[in-house]
């Protein structure tokens, strides 16, 4: 199948090549900063190197990801806002603390050579929570940063090879989350959700794999990663996390320029339960299923996403931990 | 580039070899800790609110609850090598009291260890009121204080639960008063023995919470189903009685346990 | 009492060398009645109140073996800290889970009385107790039964050896030393006496100035003196409880002209004393104050004094109803509530 599939792609490729010639008679020429965005794979439909190249690449870590969902090198800014509601109280009944977590992250997918890639994240963390009695707490600083190495198992054909067919790529890698960011027991008293933290105090040892395909201008990303956690400075050890995502998307060009992707998902997170002074914490595992819809806008080099989750299903702390929706906002440049 | 990417790395392979933070866990535990005990009151898995009507039993009776006040007692652990810890008898005894928010037994001076069972009394045993008034009076006038006395002659009340009900047979809101305490020589003192689904700790560096549920509604239907449309007052019942402890007895149930930073 | 008792020892050993006992004195103790009462209606002479038959009288009135099953004592339903009332209840519950048919009055001031039970049922205090001893739905005991126990204890045949000059454990001995007892209950040092008295501790307010006003207007027919009642067996006007069917002083005269009439009871007190009236039926003096100004229901023997123009109860406004709570809340006497005299240990 896959022979015919090359042959179909060989003769489309080369009406849209013709075609293209003339759609980029006024061809932007700012682009020649701007290599390929997907330098490590070949693109599907390469107009004058000025659009991001939509091979899948799957987010690695948190279901947000570690990335876009789109499989490109950048460097940007990211702002995300979740918002949930936990307990404050035993009883099925007991009053809900509104909780908002706010971060901004300095992010990047960095090549450093023809197969490796690293993926880091730096974050500044502003959350609020609303209790009962409606005071309000807050807490802000620097998060844990993320370090991780991905190596490009499968070949990379170079980018002058213009070819139409399926595109696979697997990554797998591995890193290190740095307790950069403060670990306040206080923020646990009496609280049912022992996450109103701004890092987790521990240092936490990541394990990724993304896999994804891309045909033409539509294709798919999926992403797993599994978070060894240690055990803090406080006693307090979080639980294992594990997530996992798959996307889908298509990209249209709507100019030389700009081009729209919406990207289509769902995603998964698993929480083992937490220990404190080597003793099982109650009410600290769970799990949550969840649907993604996000958008990216390019202009250039520059992409513009925004990403909304929504739980489909969940069952987070005995269910006296739930997630209302996780939002996000980045703005990337793509090299 | 080339000496960002060199930096990058040597920062990923520097980070892998750092220290681990993993503590190795302090087998010793030394001294004595506080372990404070939480009785959180709370009716059919909803929080005890008084006088706020609520669902119906199982019994068919619906329950509006003013008053609800126990005495515990007799404390005692066991740890993990199966040895029991038998809290100061003359220490050991609690008021619970709703109506004046008091949910919190503090144990003091616990030898550090590593406990699994939670055991206390519901009441005030016999050997404890053969000691006669003068010997408790301070926890006679605190038990007075909180309406968990008859005279000293009939002895403490243990468990004072009363407010009013509705059934389908009875449609007006209804008083009940159960008092249970002693009925001459029929005791009616219950002992509760809790396995904590997490051990409990404690040490001179660790005091540690046991945080109990308890589910009033289960003083009319844990073993025996007791209609309050038959006898709405149960207070020297000596038929009833016994089945008013038995069933009160199955109303705790261990929520959690949060070991270190007291609570 | 010690110094007493030593020095007299020293005495009758010098003076009476012979003698080797000691002989003790049991002393009588002092009944004062306060300036604002009126004159004891108890005969003081036949039995005076004396140490140790106090004493006695004391463990006898906290005893639960007074009962068939070992813990009704009297103060089982007559709780000191309720001026002797059951608190809260609105019927007791005696032995076998039974529960009776009136709400249990005060012990206070009964020196001064002249018919004891809501029905009058006796005139005497000496012969009261037997009353709740030989209820079946109270003490559930006989007079005979209850002796033999208390003369089986040791205890009790010292006591009594020491309390009464025949030293005898009989009934008419019985009987007194629980008087001794209750004759001393006297509550004379509320909020009100002070004021009456001139005392310190005894500033009313306004409102309850104008309580005491109103109550001396609108109350004090029936309830009387600074005993707050004249003791006589009146209807209020209260609907029959059809449940409860208690006809009152009918039961004791057997006069239809008593048929509902109750006791007029102290008012002594009365903060601490709900659930109110002989069936306990009101939880709060609101509830009292209501029904007398609206809830008087029509009756042959319907006390005169509750009907003025052919208008039932007494009118009051909301206004008058508050004055004369505040006012009634300054007859709660804590010297009595607290005495250590009277406590059960």
């Amino acid at each position: 199948m896959m022979k015919d599939l090359k042959n179909f792609n060989k003769k489309v490729i080369l009406i849209v090549l013709l075609l293209s010639s003339f759609l980029n008679a006024k061809a932007n020429d700012t682009s020649n900063l701007y290599k390929s965005c997907c330098e490590k794979h070949s693109n599907i439909f390469d107009f004058d190197e000025e659009f991001c190249d939509t091979c899948g690449c799957g987010s690695s870590g948190g279901s947000m990801g570690y990335g876009t969902g789109l499989n490109n090198n950048f460097i940007g800014v990211r702002y995300i806002r979740q918002q949930y509601r936990s307990r404050d109280g035993i009883f099925n009944d007991s009053p809900w603390i509104q909780e908002n977590f706010n971060t901004i992250q300095a992010w990047g997918n960095f090549p450093v050579s023809d197969r490796i890639l690293i993926n880091t994240i730096v974050p500044f963390q502003f959350h609020n929570r609303v209790l009962p009695d409606n005071t309000e707490e807050n807490i802000s600083g620097l998060g844990d940063m993320s370090v991780l190495v991905f190596y490009n198992v499968l070949k990379i054909k170079p980018d002058s090879i213009v070819s139409i067919k399926v595109e696979h790529y697997l990554q797998i890698g591995g890193g290190i989350k740095l307790p950069t960011g403060a670990y306040d027991q206080e923020n646990n008293e009496g609280s049912i959700n022992p996450s109103f933290q701004l890092g987790n105090g521990s240092l936490d040892y990541i394990l990724g794999l993304n896999y994804g395909f891309s045909y033409r201008n539509w294709g798919v990303s999926t992403m797993l990663n599994y978070a060894i956690k240690t055990e803090n400075k406080d006693n307090y050890h979080f639980g294992d996390q594990f997530n996992y995502g798959v996307n889908a998307y298509k990209t249209y060009y709507l100019s030389n320029t700009v081009a729209v992707t919406p990207i289509v998902g769902l995603a998964g997170e698993f929480y083992g339960e937490n220990k404190e002074f080597n003793s099982p914490v109650a009410n600290t595992k769970g799990d949550i299923f969840l649907g993604k819809l996000s958008l990216e806008t390019s202009y250039n080099n520059y992409s513009l996403g925004l990403v909304s989750m929504l739980p489909i299903s969940q069952n987070l702390n005995s269910n006296k931990v739930e997630l209302k929706n996780r939002t996000s906002i980045y703005l990337n440049i793509n090299f | 580039m080339n000496n960002f990417k060199i930096a990058l790395m040597a920062m990923v392979s520097l980070t892998f070899f750092s220290c681990d933070n993993e503590d190795d866990n302090d087998s010793s535990l030394s001294g004595t800790g506080e372990i404070s005990v939480t009785f959180d009151n709370g009716y059919d898995g909803n929080d005890l609110i008084l006088d706020v009507a609520n669902v119906a039993n199982e019994n068919g009776e619906a329950l509006t609850v003013s008053r609800f006040s126990y005495i515990v007692s007799n404390f005692s652990l066991i740890d993990t090598d199966g040895n029991e810890y038998v809290y100061p008898k003359d220490d050991s005894y609690f008021i619970i009291n709703q109506e004046e928010d008091l949910e919190d037994v503090t144990l003091a001076d616990i030898p550090a260890g590593e406990y699994t069972t939670l055991k206390f009394g519901i009441g005030v045993d016999d050997e404890k009121y053969q000691e006669g008034g003068e010997v408790q009076e301070e926890f006679w006038e605190l038990a007075e204080a909180n309406n968990l006395t008859w005279s000293w002659t009939a002895g403490y009340k243990y468990i004072n639960y009363e407010g009013t009900f509705t059934s389908e047979t009875i449609t007006e809101e209804t008083n009940y008063k159960i008092h249970l305490g002693r009925l001459g020589d029929q005791v009616n003192y219950e002992e509760v023995i809790l396995e904590l689904p997490t051990n409990v700790t404690v040490s001179d560096e660790m005091d540690s919470n046991i945080h109990l549920e308890i589910d009033a509604s289960k003083i009319l239907t844990a073993v025996t189903s007791l209609l309050l449309s038959e006898d709405a007052i149960l207070m020297t019942n000596a038929e009833k009685a016994p089945l008013v402890a038995e069933n009160a007895s199955e109303m705790f149930v261990v929520d959690h346990v949060h070991n270190g930073s007291g609570h | 009492m010690r110094s007493i008792l030593i020095s007299l020892f020293f005495f009758t050993v010098i003076a009476c060398k012979d003698n080797d006992d000691y002989i003790e004195v049991n002393e009588t103790l002092t009944l004062e009645i306060p300036s604002n009462f009126p004159e004891l209606a108890y005969d003081i002479e036949a039995n005076p109140p004396t140490e140790v038959g106090f004493e006695l009288g004391r463990q006898l009135f906290y005893d639960g073996n007074l009962s068939s099953n070992g813990y009704v004592s009297c103060g089982f339903c007559h709780e000191q800290n309720t001026a002797f009332t059951h608190h809260g209840h609105q019927f007791s519950h005696g032995v076998d889970d039974q529960e009776g048919t009136r709400n249990t009055p005060s012990i206070q001031n009964v020196a001064f009385k002249t018919k004891f039970t809501w029905d009058g049922a006796t005139e005497f205090l000496d012969l009261f107790p037997i009353i709740p001893i030989t209820n079946e739905v109270e003490m559930g005991e006989t007079m005979t039964s209850v002796l033999a126990k208390v003369k089986a204890d040791t205890n009790y045949q010292d006591l009594f050896s020491r309390a009464f000059e025949d030293g005898e454990v009989n009934m008419d001995n019985f009987l007194k030393a629980l008087s001794q007892f209750m004759v001393m209950m006297i509550s004379s040092n509320s909020k009100y006496d002070k004021y009456v008295r001139g005392e310190e501790g005894g500033d009313f307010s306004d409102l309850e100035i104008e309580g005491l006003a109103l109550f001396k207007n609108k109350c004090a027919t029936c309830h009387v003196s600074d005993i707050f009642t004249d003791d006589a067996f009146r209807n209020n006007g209260l609907p029959p409880d059809p449940s409860l069917d208690d006809l009152g002083r009918e039961n004791v005269t057997g006069l239809l002209t008593d048929r509902y009439k109750f006791k007029v009871p102290s008012l002594r007190n009365v903060e601490l004393t709900e659930p109110y009236m002989h069936d306990g039926r009101f939880g709060s003096l609101e509830a009292v104050l209501n029904f007398y100004s609206d809830g008087v229901t029509e009756s042959d023997t319907l006390d005169e004094e509750l009907i003025n123009d052919g208008v039932l109860g007494i009118a009051l406004t909301d206004d008058e109803k508050e004055a004369i709570i505040a006012f009634l809340y300054t007859l709660t006497d804590e010297e009595y509530i607290y005495d250590e005299r009277f406590e059960e240990f």
